[in-house]
Order: structure tokens, then C-alpha cells, then sequence
């Protein structure tokens, strides 16, 4: 005898629940269809069917997921820019780590602007023709929780001890996003960083991501003997040379069977050997030293270089058909110097780290002159090198707050810094501050401005920063803000505003001058306060 | 003999106004005659409310007025809303809007205004009117499809969605399943965006007829929407009845919502068609 129906409580829900916001202009409608299926899977649904309130649910209900519509009342269904899409690049900006899947009518019909991914993955689900086939609920749950995963990873470093991906520059949202391109595949990996910018860190993302059973296994290829590095990657068989093991030996390329192995300074293998490992890449064998049989393994191999592979070539230090294997997929890992916007995340995260080991509890707080300092400064060891700067730091001071005498670079660092300062053909022109002339209110002095655009334009990307610190603390807010304005680059106008907050940082906040400036800013930078106070 | 335009969108003697409009051209000597409009009880409370329904009802008198005589009748819109308000509203919604708003034969004046202003108004749109009207404020074929297909888009949406509630209903009257409480939830038939996103069309309802003589314009479409709408209350009164029923629900209690459900996923049916039938003599019109 059928039950009879009753509109209990269907799937209440709790704590463990992923919380799922649904943005579309039927969400009225819409809603109970999908809470009817998945909210006994584990789905906590909430709805909202105005774009213009989008936003304020986000921040007040903080879903792990978005199920976002594209198409809203008011859009030209032939136009190029839906409503839905202009949201996706607003969420993406605000709410990083929340996940979002298009749900859209037409997979083929998807309007979705790229800078509202840039580079990060995105999900899609087309919406289904709701009825008694329910083919669709398990792939909706399952799209739903691939993309909260991938949020998850790409926004919390923590997750895989991924420090490195601190920042939202669009440099470092490219590189999370080629990391997860590569976990989802098989294919060679070439990264490219200076020392300490976190090559072996991208690597590990890059297996655990993947996936792979196997291990993990990593080798750096400078400064080794070719006869050692050919018996430690590709084993050797008894009796292969002088003192080898009576029952042989397994390489790296075996251990890592069915897992990754990354080779860190490839330009440093010997030609000799690259013949091996393009039969390793091209054909999954590796033969072992005195072997006489190829042995099969399924072996990830991502490699590493802080060189040019074109110039690499060139000098013969690698062979061009493995060159052109190795870099099928390329991920750049940029240097600290190009990434000072970040500096204040890394600042915190290691001040956290320092506390923890050390026992102590400094505090994170930035200050200018610290900041200062670490933007003039040169960090040939990266992040590396700024993580063991800091925790020398707290280490050694005796407040609770890092003052700029507690920063102490490295002796190798303090012979860049040295060089600067005494103007040696490497140095940056420290301009001494510029003598101001008098400036009305409202005016901005043109030739002082044009004077300062020449000088810093000169200067390399690095040397900019310092440049634009040294003055900050001299100038004329007006004229550092018209100056900052006239930066080209988004990149350096992006630093440059956070110069500027830190130059006007120490003025009090009742200053009528400085609302007016960050005004000011704002607009020219087409910033909202929101950008700016970050 | 060229008419002006004389657009009053208030409940305010618009025969006084037109007088005192007639007079001030006889001052200054100009052969023109005042053609008065007053507001439309057509326009939703939205549109009225943003101040800018005058301007659709001056693209409607446009579209209405024969071909021979629309270039160049200088218009003249009388208002409660400050310039300043209407100028920045007009400048957020932009397209055809903004380019009337800003041809010089067209002008705004807020009540209050004195005898001076008024002449200066009217010398000014009287020569202003020597300049064409934009191309593109009046809506063509292209416009009036993009609409349409907009609409059916949101109207095969919620088919979608009152298919998928449909089965839902019968899969509970079975006693297969228990009905999830959300589907007790009161829905409006139309949201404010929606309402909004048909009036736009609803404005282009005499360029319709004149593009679709044969489909009757927008008549079908908006008599189906009507239906639609009725449909919807019906609708709503049965989950009403429904939700007053607690947790003990009997099949038969759920049976007006499902015959209402499925009344409306046949008005919502029919109103696809209308938008299909009508696009096919859009087209057919474009290509001619």
C-alpha cells in the first residue's frame, strides 16, 4: 500500500553539510527541484533569484558552492556580456576560495569572460530537464564537491603546504592553475624559478594532486658525478661497476613507478645521460646500468631549471629533442622581487611559523620601514630566503613587534644591498628626495611629477620599488598620487598603490587629505575602497 | 504644419498646459501646432516610478506618428522629477533612451518652471528639431527579436521548472516520495526583473503590430502572459490550502495543485508558441 506523502522535514540541515547557494533568475522555482534530490546527499540549499543582491548573500550566507545562471532579465540573449558572467568576475575577485559552477541551459551557450577565470579551473553543469530521470543528481552532487575541492586547493595553502601560492597576483593565479591543469594529466612538466621560489613546492602539488599511487621522489642534478647520477636514476644491475651492489639496485625512475619523480637542474644532467631519459619520456623503459633488458615504468617527470631552455640548447647543455619534450608543459614560478604585493601574506605566514617553533609571539603586524626595507632589498633566495630572513628575525629580537634593525639580511644579500648604496654599475639611483616646490591645494607641480616619471622609468622593476619608497616619505601626497596614477603597468600600478598606502600608512586616519587622496586614487586606479584597503 | 511634442506624465491640467504652450509659440512666431500626451495607464508602477516612462511613450508617439512627419517635431516633457535625477537615471539605462535625451529637439522641464524659461525651452527645441533624429531610437525588427528571444528563454525556464514540479507532485501523489517543504514555499508568477524585462517589450507594442500585422503584434504574447499570470494565483491558492494542511497531507490534497500546475505548464506552452509565431514574421519582415 503506497505511504501517504507528508511534507516532514526532508533532509534538515547540519553541520557537515556543504552549503550551496543558488543564483538564478528562477531560483524561486528552481530550488525545490534541486533540494527535493540532493539535499539528502548532503546539500544545505539556499537561493537567490536578484543579481543585484548576489553579492550581500555571498557574504552573508559564505556557501561553499555557487550554482550560478548566466542569463538574468535584461540581457541581450545575442550580446556578448551576460549579467552572469560580469557576477562570476566579481565573485572570483572577492570570494577567491568559494567554488562556482555555471549552471547554465546550453554548455555550447556559455558566455563566461576570461578574466573572470584567469587561469583558475571552472565548472559547468547544464541544467537538466527535471523529472522522473534523475540521471543528473549524482553528476551535479559530484561536479559540485570537484569544485569545492579545487577551490579548496587553489585557495588554501595550507591544504598542501603550498606557502608559495600565497598572493592573488595574476601571475600566481596562472601558476595555480597550471599546476592543476598538470595534475590532470600525465604530461612532462618543465618548471622554470630562481632558487627558493618553490619548484620542488609546485611539484609536490602537482602529485598530490594527480592523484598517483606512487611515490614521490625528487633529485637535483648539479654537482653530481655522471656515473653516480646515471646509477641513482636509472639503477645498475650486479656487477655494473666497481663496488656495485652484488644484487643490483633500483633507480629513482623505478622507485617512482607509478608516482612522480622531479629532477631539479636538468641543464645539469650530462648529455651522455639525456638519450636515457628520452627513452624513459618517450617510451616509459629505463634500462638499468649493465643491463641487457628494459624494464617498464609509468613514471611522471617534471623538471626544473632556473635557465632559458632556448639558451641551454644553444650552449649544447641539452639536447633539443629533449628539450622540446621536456617543456610540453611549462609553469613559471615568478621571483619575490615581482611579487612585493604578496610580501605582507608571506610576512604573516611566517611570523606564524616563527612563533611556532620558536615559542615566541611576535606580532604580525607589517610595519612600513620593515616593509621598507624588504622591498628595497634584492632576495636572490626568494621566498626561501625572506622565510629564514624572518625567522632570524624573531629569533633574535627582543620585542614583539619586528622593527627594521631586527631585519637582518644574509651576508650574500648584504653585498647587493652595499653595492646599491655606493652606486656601483648593478646599484639603483637612490634619488636623494626631490626638493619640492610649493604646490596649491588640488595642484600637482607638473614638471616635479614629469622630473620623477623620467627617473623611475629608467630604472628596472625592482629597483622602482625601492626608488618609489625612498620618495614617499618626502613627497607631497598629491604629487606621489598623480605619480602613482601615471604608472602603465597594472602591475606597477598595483604596487604602487600599495606603496602609497604604506607611505600615507603612519598619517592619522581623521585626515581630511588623505580621504580625499585615497578618493582620488581610487578613481583613477578604478579601484573600489575595498581594493584599496587590502 | 510642424507639432510639437507635449509630453505630461503628472496629473496636472495638461489642457492648460497645452494652451500656455500654443500661446508662447504664437509669441514667437513660429508655425507650430502642440500635440499633447498625456500618462499612459499602461506603464507599470516600475517604469513609472523611474521617471523615464515619458520617454518610452515618446518613442511610442514616434513609432504611431506617420513617416512623413517624424523627423524633426521638436518634444517637450513636462515633469515632477528634478532634471539632475532624470539625467542620471537616463545616462544608467543609456541606448535610446540617453540619444532622445540628448537630441537637441528634446527637452525636459520641471514644474516650477517660469514664463522665461518656457520660451527659451521651446526656441530651443524648435531649433534643435532642425536636427535629425538619431538613428536607432526607434526600435527596428533586430530589437524586437532580441527581445522576444529573452523572453522565451525565461519562459522555457520555467517550463523546465514547472515540468520538473509536475512530476514531483505526481510522484508524491503515489506515495513514492515525501515532498521536500520548499515546494510549499509562495512564488510570485513574476519577479520584479521579470515584470520589468516585459515591459520593455510591452513599450514596442505598435512597432510590433506594424512589423507583424498578420500575428497581431504582441496581442497573443501578451494575452498567453495574461493567462499565465491568472494560471499562477491559481496556483497559489491551491499550495496555500496545501501548506494550511500541515504535516498530514492526503493525496487528494495535493490533486488542485497538480491540475494547477499543470495549467500553468500549458500557459507556459502556449506563450512560447506566441513568441515563435510572432518571430517568424519578425523574421520574415527583416528579410524583406
Amino acid at each position: 500500500m503506497a505511504s501517504r506523502p507528508s511534507i516532514e522535514n526532508v533532509g534538515v540541515a547540519s553541520g557537515d553539510q556543504v552549503r550551496v547557494l543558488l543564483i538564478d533568475d528562477e531560483a524561486d522555482t528552481l530550488f525545490p527541484l534541486l533540494a527535493q534530490e540532493l539535499e539528502s546527499r548532503g546539500f544545505e540549499f539556499h537561493k537567490e533569484s536578484s543579481p543585484d543582491r548576489a553579492l550581500d548573500s555571498v557574504q552573508s550566507i559564505k556557501p561553499d558552492v555557487i550554482l550560478l545562471d548566466l542569463h538574468f532579465p535584461g540581457d541581450d540573449r545575442w550580446g556578448e556580456k551576460t549579467t552572469g558572467g560580469r557576477l562570476l568576475t566579481r565573485i572570483r575577485r572577492r570570494f577567491p576560495s568559494i567554488a562556482v559552477v555555471v549552471f547554465t541551459t546550453r554548455l555550447d551557450d556559455v558566455d563566461i569572460p576570461e578574466e573572470a577565470f584567469e587561469a583558475q579551473p571552472h565548472f559547468a553543469f547544464a541544467k537538466p530537464k527535471f523529472g522522473r530521470d534523475l540521471e543528473w543528481v549524482d553528476p551535479l552532487a559530484g561536479t559540485m564537491r570537484d569544485a569545492i575541492d579545487a577551490a579548496q586547493y587553489l585557495c588554501d595553502p595550507e591544504a598542501l603546504n603550498l606557502d608559495f601560492l600565497v598572493g592573488q597576483t595574476p601571475a600566481m593565479r596562472h601558476v595555480a592553475g597550471m599546476i592543476r591543469a598538470a595534475a590532470n594529466n600525465a604530461m612532462t612538466v618543465l618548471i622554470y624559478g630562481e632558487t627558493g621560489t618553490g619548484k620542488q613546492l609546485a611539484a609536490e602539488a602537482i602529485h598530490k594532486l594527480s592523484g598517483r599511487a606512487g611515490r614521490f621522489e625528487h633529485f637535483n642534478c648539479s654537482g653530481v658525478h655522471e656515473e653516480t647520477l646515471e646509477a641513482t636514476l636509472f639503477g645498475y644491475e650486479s656487477g655494473a661497476f666497481s663496488g656495485a651492489r652484488k644484487t643490483g639496485m633500483p633507480g629513482l625512475f623505478e622507485l617512482s613507478n607509478a608516482g612522480t619523480l622531479f629532477l631539479d637542474e636538468i641543464q645539469r644532467m650530462p648529455v651522455a645521460l639525456q638519450d636515457k631519459l628520452i627513452l624513459v619520456i618517450e617510451h616509459k623503459r629505463v634500462r638499468r646500468m649493465g643491463a641487457t633488458k628494459d624494464t617498464l615504468v609509468d613514471v611522471r617527470l617534471i623538471a626544473a631549471t632556473n635557465h632559458n631552455l632556448s639558451d641551454l640548447v644553444d650552449e649544447g647543455a641539452i639536447r633539443e629533442d629533449l628539450a622540446q619534450r621536456l617543456s610540453r608543459l611549462p609553469i613559471v614560478l615568478p621571483p619575490l622581487r615581482e611579487r612585493m604585493e604578496d610580501l605582507p601574506e608571506f610576512f604573516k605566514i611566517f611570523v606564524a611559523k616563527a612563533n611556532a617553533t620558536l615559542g615566541k609571539h611576535v606580532l604580525d603586524t607589517l610595519r612600513p620601514e620593515v616593509f621598507e626595507k624588504f622591498a628595497a632589498y634584492d632576495w636572490r633566495g626568494n621566498i626561501r630566503e625572506l622565510e629564514t630572513t624572518i625567522e632570524r628575525a624573531v629569533a633574535t629580537t627582543r620585542s614583539n613587534v619586528l622593527l627594521s634593525a631586527d631585519i637582518k639580511f644574509s651576508p650574500i644579500g648584504r653585498r647587493v644591498m652595499e653595492q646599491m648604496a655606493s652606486g656601483s654599475p648593478d646599484a639603483a639611483p637612490l634619488e636623494s628626495p626631490i626638493e619640492l616646490k610649493a604646490v596649491e591645494p588640488g595642484g600637482v607641480d607638473a614638471e616635479v611629477v614629469k622630473t620623477l616619471t623620467n627617473q623611475l622609468e629608467s630604472l628596472s622593476l625592482d629597483k622602482r620599488y625601492a626608488f618609489l619608497l625612498g620618495q614617499g616619505a618626502h613627497l607631497q601626497k598629491q604629487i606621489l598620487v598623480e605619480f602613482i596614477c601615471r604608472l602603465r603597468a597594472k602591475t606597477h600600478r598595483k604596487v604602487g598603490h600599495k606603496v602609497l598606502a604604506a607611505a600615507l600608512d603612519p598619517l592619522p586616519r581623521g585626515d581630511t587629505d588623505l580621504a580625499r587622496i585615497r578618493q582620488f586614487v581610487c578613481s583613477h586606479l578604478k579601484l573600489t575602497e575595498l581594493d584599496f584597503n587590502q | 504644419m510642424r507639432r510639437i511634442l507635449l509630453i505630461n506624465p503628472v496629473d496636472y491640467p495638461l489642457i492648460e498646459l497645452q494652451q500656455l504652450l500654443e500661446r508662447t509659440i504664437a509669441e514667437l512666431g513660429r508655425p507650430h501646432g502642440v500635440v499633447a500626451i498625456s500618462q499612459s495607464n499602461e506603464w507599470s508602477n516600475e517604469a513609472r516610478s523611474m521617471g523615464t516612462w515619458a520617454l518610452d511613450s515618446v518613442i511610442q508617439e514616434l513609432i504611431r506618428r506617420p513617416e512623413s512627419d517624424r523627423p524633426g517635431s521638436p518634444i517637450l516633457v513636462c515633469g515632477l522629477l528634478r532634471s539632475a535625477y532624470l539625467d542620471m537615471r537616463i545616462r544608467e539605462i543609456g541606448g535610446r533612451q540617453l540619444a532622445l535625451w540628448e537630441w537637441p529637439g528634446f527637452a525636459y522641464l520641471e514644474f516650477g518652471f517660469s514664463e522665461e524659461q518656457l520660451i527659451a525651452t521651446t526656441y530651443q527645441i524648435i531649433e534643435g528639431a532642425k536636427t535629425s533624429l538619431p538613428a536607432g531610437i526607434l526600435p527596428s525588427v533586430g530589437d524586437l527579436l532580441r527581445m522576444t528571444s529573452e523572453i522565451r528563454h525565461w519562459l522555457e525556464n520555467r517550463l523546465r521548472n514547472a515540468e520538473g514540479a509536475l512530476d514531483i507532485y505526481e510522484r508524491a501523489m503515489r506515495g513514492e516520495i515525501v515532498l521536500h517543504r520548499s515546494h510549499l514555499d509562495p512564488v510570485a508568477a513574476l519577479t520584479g526583473e521579470h515584470r520589468a524585462m516585459l515591459d520593455r517589450l510591452w513599450v514596442l507594442e505598435e512597432v510590433a503590430v506594424r512589423f507583424a500585422p498578420r500575428t497581431g503584434g504582441l496581442g497573443p504574447l501578451k494575452s498567453a502572459v495574461c493567462d499565465f499570470e491568472s494560471r499562477w494565483e491559481t496556483l497559489e491558492i491551491a499550495r496555500a490550502v496545501l501548506r494550511a494542511g500541515a504535516v498530514d497531507i492526503k493525496c487528494e490534497a495535493i490533486s488542485p495543485v497538480l491540475a494547477a500546475i499543470q495549467q500553468v505548464r500549458d500557459m507556459l506552452l502556449a506563450a512560447i508558441v506566441a513568441t515563435r509565431k510572432l518571430d517568424n514574421e519578425l523574421t520574415e519582415c527583416e528579410e524583406d
